[in-house]
């Protein structure tokens, strides 16, 4: 099985591995691609703070190493 | 007369006659009857407390603790769910423990099955240089959709001293109103160490009380360990 379900019914008291129902495997889908989507917000993030990062240390005329001395 | 040891409830004596034995019998069982009312009544999730020192005077009423109200034990699952949850409780505990078959993949919690709605911010403490970050987001399909804020956080695949373990509580799920508030804390360890703290609201699309609570992955994991459901008042 590819989708499996770990299912708890509190009102029967069950517990089961079950697959899934074509509603949740749709339902995954669009969890997933909203999780992709952030995720490569996420990276062109870290990359924009990257890239400001090294302008600054540029401009300063300083290494990062240099810029924690003076920090610290 | 007879009486038993512990109750002091009425039994014939050897030498009554044995034709007095029905009402012998509906005299003793009146006795216990009364004895025992108290235990009688309430409803799911309370529990039975003394009321007075007197012996037997017991009533029923809310534990002021957690009630454990379920246990799921995914193996190799790609959702984890908890379904047709009474709507008895104030408050909804998940406690879980688990590892995740990939390395740097997350799980995020939907209320009631609902594919939108969900509104969170978080906080988290992440890496060996203790880089904080936060985020904001709106109508998501989900809590913490996002590797870096995620409910059930990156983790080992095999090391057990690394797994995923975290708490996520809702408040006031037992009210039908259209907005629930939760929290989480999580930690875990994969690529990188990760501790997650976030809050946020569902607001549903209809006013109801949370019956469905699902884990569902962000990508093709799996996800094998314990998650405790657990009710508070």
């Amino acid at each position: 099985m590819t989708n499996l379900v770990a299912e708890a019914n509190v009102a029967n008291g069950t517990f089961i591995h079950r697959e899934a129902t074509p509603e949740e495997i749709e339902r995954e889908k669009k969890f997933q691609a909203e999780a992709k989507a952030a995720d490569e917000r996420q990276a062109l993030e870290d990359l924009e703070l990257a890239a400001a990062k090294r302008e600054l240390l540029d401009k300063l005329g300083i290494t990062e190493e240099e810029a924690k001395l003076l920090l610290k | 007369m007879a009486t038993t040891t512990n109750y002091g409830w009425e039994t014939p004596d050897d030498t009554d006659l044995v034709k007095d034995g029905a009402a012998a019998i509906r005299t003793l069982g009146s006795a216990i009857d009364t004895s025992l009312v108290d235990l009688k009544g309430g409803t799911t999730g309370q529990v039975l407390s003394k009321a007075s020192n007197t012996d037997m005077d017991f009533t029923w009423g809310t534990s002021g603790g957690l009630t454990l109200i379920s246990t799921a034990t995914p193996s190799a699952a790609t959702t984890v769910s908890f379904t047709s949850i009474p709507t008895t409780y104030k408050m909804l505990i998940v406690k879980y423990v688990a590892r995740q078959s990939v390395n740097n993949t997350y799980f995020s919690v939907q209320l009631n099955a609902q594919a939108s709605g969900h509104n969170w911010v978080a906080t988290a403490i992440q890496g060996n240089n203790l880089c904080l970050l936060s985020a904001v987001a709106a109508n998501e399909s989900g809590f913490a959709i996002n590797s870096r804020f995620s409910v059930v956080p990156i983790c080992a695949t095999t090391d057990t001293a690394d797994q995923c373990q975290g708490v996520f509580q809702i408040y006031d799920a037992d009210l039908s109103q259209t907005r629930h508030q939760v929290t989480w804390k999580a930690s875990g360890r994969g690529s990188l160490t990760q501790h997650n703290e976030g809050n946020g609201y569902i607001d549903l699309t209809s006013a109801g009380a949370i019956t469905q609570i699902d884990f569902i992955r962000n990508s093709t994991q799996t996800i094998t360990g314990t998650f405790y459901l657990y009710g508070a008042f």
